[in-house]
């Protein structure tokens, strides 16, 4: 790179040496020997610019300078996320203390103190409703008293347990920062539902208004596949009966002259139609519990809970109304370990509840089965051999 | 699966090369270099990055993030100090091939019309990067409007920090709409580095002990000019082929 132009250099020199000797008119022996080399120099001497290189640079007009600041802006854009990923490869990193998946019997005192579940908040700020939770003070906050905590937390794993097993619909309310990926996590664990955001005041008091006119994509899953075929034959059942009872009461009335028959038709295919209407209508549900990491700051959605007649379990802290939840847990509610512990023990509990609940299920389909096939085949004896023992008898 | 957009914990790795660090890069790094930048000093950075933002708010960012947000922060100093050096370490190492060819056209077209021609901007680049007293990094860095130039940092600066933002750009008379543009708002001059040399002693005294030019001259034989095509914006106007 540099030889080349040297090269240029010692071509352009040479013409002009020649016509000096020549103007002189005296040819002398230094004018044919060769130029010295240049001194040697640790830096090399500034090549020439050459414009003849690539021809003459284009001009920038005003016409094109629009078009190149948006080309460079776009391409730039597109370069910096691919530097962005220069420098490190990332790959998601998982802390087993994070994680939510313990058994109210793995929580043990010393695990909790760890997680700093004991450090209420100062002691000025105390509800004094809380006085039987508290162990005592220290450097001006109360102590919560562990054993409390532990027997709360399993009272309220038992009842979340037991509302997972009786098909119950739990929600579980994170609205802080720190909280929104522990309800989400404990959540999907236990295959129930959460809440991250803001609650909507009136979701349980006012729900038309707030949910009736969102459009949703639910599917409704069952708890056991095999119990679908007999829960839609039962409900069909229900529906042939609701006309039946409809035809006695309004029948003669609304379809003057019809026959018995008919009018028994008509019935059914009203309800089917209701029935249709009401599978393709929104469905707006209650929670049958409501689990809430802070309390402290959903008072509104707790007081609809009192007036909707929905249980809630809350974490307390020695500033909260315990008797703003159904099951209050005394823990300290700043600590983020401490809050995931005692979501994963719940979300565990809903999960056991769940599973408890479908082995149930499919024992008593299973069942169900079993006997229909031996009711069936005793049927089919009785068919064969029946008429032969009445005759008999 | 993380449902919201909280961030989980991530945890940083070195990037794969695209060659094999233990074949070294002839004529321009023997295999022992190679094998001393990446697979003991980068994975000391990557640790030491790693350690230091874990628990705070800057543990699932990319590397280029933790630069910015914590360069302006005097309490997070070596984590500035390791990151930086991380992602110019992988980025010097990815500009590399153990496969070079020779230099391309287009190339050498764009960087004729910045620096008036190709051999003008080798040497540019060479001078900087000599007249680096010290370690330090010697940079091609592309500035928002296109503009070309070459830059130093030293020891473990990035051309993303290098240059604070001037303040008082903004002109008299300027609207409502203008006060609230970002780029008064951004701490430092937004560069975009196309192409970077260590300049730093580790990497090469153990090849050439103090001789730096013969360093600089053989870097040249090993840039892989196809990734630093990719980096460049096509500035020349009326052109075509769009960049």
């Amino acid at each position: 790179m540099f030889g080349r132009s040297f090269r240029v250099l010692a071509h352009s020199a040479r013409p002009l040496r020649q016509l000096s000797t020549e103007a002189a008119g005296a040819a002398t022996p230094a004018a044919s020997a060769p130029p010295p080399p240049p001194p040697a120099q640790l830096t090399t001497p500034m090549p020439e610019v050459s414009v003849r290189e690539f021809g003459k640079p284009p001009r920038r007009t005003k016409k094109y300078a629009a078009q190149d600041a948006q080309r460079i802006r776009q391409h730039l854009a597109r370069l910096r996320p691919r530097l962005q990923q220069t420098g490190s490869v990332q790959t998601d990193l998982v802390r087993p203390s994070e994680m939510l998946d313990h058994e109210s019997s793995q929580l043990t005192l010393e695990a909790m103190m760890a997680a700093g579940m004991h450090l209420g908040h100062c002691t000025s700020l105390w509800n004094p409703m809380n006085l039987r939770y508290i162990l005592g003070e220290r450097e001006g906050i109360h102590v919560i008293n562990l054993e409390e905590t532990l027997a709360a937390v399993r009272r309220a794993a038992h009842f979340v347990r037991s509302v997972a097993y009786e098909g119950g619909l739990i929600l579980f309310v994170g609205s802080r920062k720190e909280h929104r990926q522990m309800a989400v996590d404990a959540a999907l664990h236990a295959e129930q539902y959460f809440i991250t955001g803001k609650w909507l005041p009136g979701t349980l008091t006012n729900p038309k208004p707030l949910l009736g006119k969102h459009v949703t994509y639910t599917e409704d899953v069952w708890d056991v596949e095999e119990a679908r075929e007999l829960a839609e034959q039962q409900q069909e059942r229900l529906l042939v009966q609701r006309a039946e009872d409809a035809v006695q009461q309004q029948g003669k009335r609304r379809f003057k002259g019809a026959s018995g028959q008919q009018r028994f038709m008509k019935m059914v295919e009203e309800e089917k139609e209701r029935a249709s209407r009401e599978a393709d209508s929104l469905h707006t549900y209650k929670p049958d519990l409501i689990i809430a990491l802070n309390p402290l700051e959903c008072q509104t959605m707790l007081a609809e809970c009192r007036l909707a007649h929905v249980p809630t379990v809350g974490i307390v802290d020695t500033n909260c109304d315990p008797r703003a939840v159904s099951y209050p847990v005394p823990c300290n509610d700043d600590s983020v370990r401490a809050v995931s512990m005692v979501a994963g023990v719940l979300a565990r509990a809903a999960k056991d509840g769940l599973e408890l609940r479908r082995e149930r299920l499919k024992k008593a389909v299973d069942e169900h089965y079993r006997n229909a096939s031996e009711n069936a085949a005793a049927n089919a004896l009785d068919k064969q051999y029946g008429a032969a023992g009445e005759e008999r008898e | 699966q993380r449902v919201l957009a909280v961030a989980a914990a991530r945890y940083h790795q070195p990037a794969m090369l695209p060659y094999k660090p233990e074949n070294g890069l002839a004529p321009f790094l023997s295999p022992q270099s190679v094998d001393f930048l990446y697979n003991m000093r980068q994975i000391e950075l990557i640790n030491n990055v790693n350690r230091l933002s874990e628990g705070t708010e800057l543990e699932s960012k990319t590397l280029m993030n933790v630069i910015t947000d914590s360069a302006l922060d005097p309490n997070k100093v070596p984590l500035t100090n390791n990151a930086s050096q991380a992602w110019n370490m992988d980025f010097f190492l990815q500009s590399l091939t153990d496969d070079p060819r020779p230099l391309r056209d287009d190339v050498r077209r764009t960087i004729a019309e910045h620096f008036g021609s190709f051999e003008r901007f080798q040497e540019t680049f060479t001078q900087c990067a000599l007249a680096l007293f010290g370690n330090g990094w010697t940079w091609l860095v592309q500035s928002d409007n296109g503009q070309l130039s070459v830059m130093n940092t030293f020891n473990a600066g990035s051309p993303f920090t290098a240059i604070p933002s001037v303040k008082n750009a903004v002109p008299k008379g300027a609207s409502y709409a203008s006060i609230n543009r970002t780029t008064s708002r951004r701490p430092f001059t937004r560069l975009t580095p196309i192409l970077g040399l260590s300049m730093w002693q580790e990497a090469f005294v153990p090849d050439y002990g103090i001789d730096r030019e013969t360093y600089v001259s053989r870097f040249w034989d090993v840039v892989n000019w196809s990734v630093v095509n990719e980096r460049l914006a096509n500035t020349r106007s009326g052109s075509r082929t769009d960049a």
